[in-house]
């Protein structure tokens, strides 16, 4: 069984499910006390071993019925018809023998031993297919099965002919079984593998060449992304409460204990949330990149308090309540229209929108705030007011500005990049998730 | 009495559970019968009121142990958690042992021999007769094993679920002065958690998963009947229906299986024996608790009736 249960636990982990082998080892032992006799038992202790969260149950509910859906637990049928070969003037197969005495247990360890044999694992292409079933085939004993109907089919005692009929059923439904289990865990490892190099090249593709069907798999990975930069954040937090001896605090508190320190107090820093304003360009020009930042910046605003989201195009608009109210998709969709928004979607004007920028929360902006630019830099020739960005950095704590243009193109053509940059306390070139995910990463180390 | 043997089976255990009037499903009877086996805790989650805590205490009832509860909260450290140093009680004892110090010290002239003749009886004040031990340590020392049930480990600190690993993977915990010490018997673990906020892997590998959610209306029904004796089948079976639409409605705070059968009780008292619109209005605020959901509850309150009204 454990084979099976392995190559299970390996589907699991394929769909994304983390299973350390300390879980493994919890389900193999469980199985053990439960047995197998029970699919609806066998599967709920699996699932009590391997499944951790509620996303993962989901996942194991689809793969427990797909991968067991064989019918390995009904070998319930006809009861008593085979009384009468429970003779012992033959000595049975013992294939044939848990066919008899309708043992699952003994039945799946004679698969289970011929998986083993058989080397399923090293299948590597599709043409092997038949083979490897013919190996298993060879192993769990189906020739002496097919001794055993042929001789039981010469008996001449009542029953005989059902008890035929019947083990050739079984025979067929053995045959169909492999047959399915050899080809899922084929298409299994075939699929894995091809999700492996998809994810990973996804994390290093450009924003603007990735297709369509790869944005899915996309908003999968930012999600992750962004757990992983909560999580740290959270931690952060937590180290920020240890403080200094609060020497006045203490004395005061134990005044009452004639001066005894029984009661110590401490001074503890202020939790510093980081403050981060964000701005968005969502112009034609870099609409392949934006709608990722857009989809990071509304994950962030899930989960950080104090970041407040502007876009901009012709002018700017703030847009942190839309983040708020809708879900992700709709969000989008609504910023990208331009809907309820006081925005001007025509020719992009980095000046005009600094200008916004500046009066909406010029005066919020402190020593303590992060401003995040997202954008191309391409003014079309507008005036880029220099000025109001020097302004600004002044007096914010940093400005990070990161482009999704390659730096070999900062300051070709239209592009302003090279004059802004002297104002950038960092400027990065950012146009893949990986790069995303690093620069962030830097940001919240520094705020 | 004659001690049955406990946890015989999945199917054995369902049936004591019912007598106990705790109604489990086949999932979570599985996963109790596991985690006895297999000596592992048990992380229950699931929405408030399902029967969480509950599941706990039953246990404790079935197996006969007694239930060792700890409270989780933001700032719950080691010594609420595990174990504190008696201090009062070491005072006294310096306070009273003073005036014997003298006999202790015997004369001896010098600093040095002095200190050689206390350094023999000085690890006196750190042994376990000062130990005042909290929930975790006193569930490790109980002779015949025991139910401990940490609640809502979500509301605690990360630091503190760290702390919890060795505790939950050994069963032991280390006191620096003692050293460490072990679990006599291994207790029964349950963990609940209410969502808050996400476990660590490390705790969740520890432990066997179990998510209770609301109950189907079949269970519910025989969980009403369980809890609340006397209940005629009729009203019980429009008194689950309706409730379990409402679960399916938009609102903040979903009624959870207590309110069900706090619900079922004010109905009897109230002597009821069906429902009708003007009895659910009047007694709405027994299973919702936001205006608003009362609200968005009555604006259907008529065609939910007519539903409930129909089951059989």
């Amino acid at each position: 069984m454990d084979n099976i249960l392995l190559d299970f636990c390996f589907n699991l982990r394929n769909e994304g499910v983390r299973i350390s082998v300390l879980e493994t080892i919890d389900a193999i032992t469980a199985i053990k006390h439960i047995g197998y006799g029970d699919r609806e038992s066998f599967k709920y202790a699996l699932s009590a071993a391997l499944i951790k969260s509620e996303e993962d149950a989901l996942i194991f509910e689809k793969q427990f019925e797909s991968f067991f859906n064989i019918k390995l637990f009904d070998m319930d049928y006809n009861h008593g018809i085979f009384d009468v070969a429970k003779t012992p003037e033959k000595k049975w197969s013992d294939l044939t023998e848990s066919i008899i005495n309708k043992d699952d247990s003994q039945f799946l360890e004679l698969f289970n031993k011929a998986i083993d044999i058989s080397g399923l694992d090293e299948m590597r292409y599709r043409t092997q297919q038949g083979m490897y079933v013919q190996k298993i085939m060879d192993q769990i004993g189906i020739k002496n099965l097919e001794e055993d109907i042929t001789y039981l089919s010469k008996m001449k005692i009542p029953g005989a002919e059902s008890m035929v009929s019947a083990l050739e059923k079984k025979k067929k439904d053995l045959l169909d079984f492999i047959d399915a289990y050899v080809k899922s865990q084929y298409e299994l490892r075939e699929g894995r593998r091809n999700k492996d190099t998809l994810e990973n090249r996804l994390q290093y593709t450009r924003f603007a060449e990735l297709k369509e069907h790869e944005m899915e798999e996309m908003k999968t990975i930012i999600n992750r992304f962004v757990k992983k930069i909560y999580a740290r954040y959270s931690k952060r937090k937590i180290n920020y409460k240890k403080g200094f001896l609060d020497v006045k605090k203490t004395i005061r508190k134990n005044s009452s204990t004639d001066g005894m320190l029984f009661d110590i107090q401490w001074r503890f820093k202020k939790i510093n949330r980081p403050n981060i304003y964000v701005i968005c360009d969502i112009s034609n020009s870099v609409r392949y990149a934006s709608h990722f930042m857009l989809l990071f910046l509304y994950s962030l605003n899930k989960t950080l308090l104090k970041i407040r989201s502007f876009v901009m195009c012709s002018d700017l608009v703030e847009v942190s309540h839309v983040f708020k109210e809708y879900d992700a998709e709709e969000a989008l969709d609504r910023i990208y229209s331009g809907e309820d928004l006081d925005i001007l979607l025509g020719y992009t004007d980095y000046g005009e929108s600094f200008k916004d920028f500046k009066e909406i929360c010029g005066n919020a902006i402190n020593k303590k705030s992060t401003i995040i630019i997202l954008g191309d830099a391409r003014n079309n020739d507008t005036n880029p007011h220099i000025e109001i960005l020097k302004e600004i950095k002044d007096k914010c704590k940093t400005l990070i500005w990161l482009n999704p243009e390659k730096r070999l193109l900062w300051g070709t053509s239209d592009s302003e990049m090279d004059r802004y940059l002297p104002y950038c306390d960092i400027a990065q070139e950012c146009n893949t998730i990986d790069q995303l995910n690093k620069t962030l990463n830097d940001i919240f180390k520094k705020t | 009495m004659i001690e049955k043997e406990k946890m015989l089976s999945i199917e054995e255990l369902q049936e004591s559970f019912g007598q106990l009037d705790y109604i489990c499903s086949k999932k979570i009877a599985t996963t109790l019968f596991l985690a006895y086996k297999l000596n592992k805790p048990i992380l229950v989650e699931g929405p408030a009121g399902v029967g969480k805590t509950e599941l706990a205490k039953t246990c404790a009832k079935y197996l006969g142990f007694p239930l060792i509860r700890l409270q989780c909260y933001e700032g719950l450290d080691e010594s609420k958690s595990l174990y504190e140093w008696k201090y009062g009680k070491q005072l006294l004892y310096t306070q009273i042992l003073k005036d014997n110090l003298n006999k202790i010290i015997d004369g001896k002239d010098s600093l040095a021999d002095a200190m050689v003749k206390m350094h023999k009886h000085d690890d006196l004040f750190f042994s376990l007769n000062f130990l005042e031990p909290r929930p975790l340590l006193k569930a490790l020392q109980t002779e015949k094993g025991a139910v401990l049930l940490i609640d809502e480990i979500d509301k605690s600190d990360e630091e503190f679920e760290a702390f919890l690993l060795e505790v939950l993977s050994d069963f032991q915990v280390s006191v620096p002065e003692i050293g460490t010490i072990k679990a006599k018997k291994i207790p029964f673990v349950v963990l609940t958690s209410n969502n808050a906020r996400d476990l660590s892997d490390a705790l969740k590998r520890r432990c066997l998963h179990l998510y209770i959610s609301f109950p189907d209306a079949q269970m519910e029904r025989n969980i009403v009947r369980a809890k609340v004796p006397g209940i005629s089948e009729e009203l019980n079976k429009q008194l689950v229906s309706f409730i379990q639409q409402i679960r399916n409605l938009d609102i903040k705070k979903l009624p959870s299986v207590s309110e069900t059968i706090d619900w079922a009780q004010v109905l009897m008292l109230l002597c009821e024996d069906k429902l009708d619109h003007e009895v659910i209005k009047n007694t709405l605020n027994v299973i919702l608790k936001y205006e608003e959901d009362i609200r968005k509850a009555e604006e259907k309150l008529v065609e939910m009736t007519m539903i409930a009204k129909q089951v059989d």
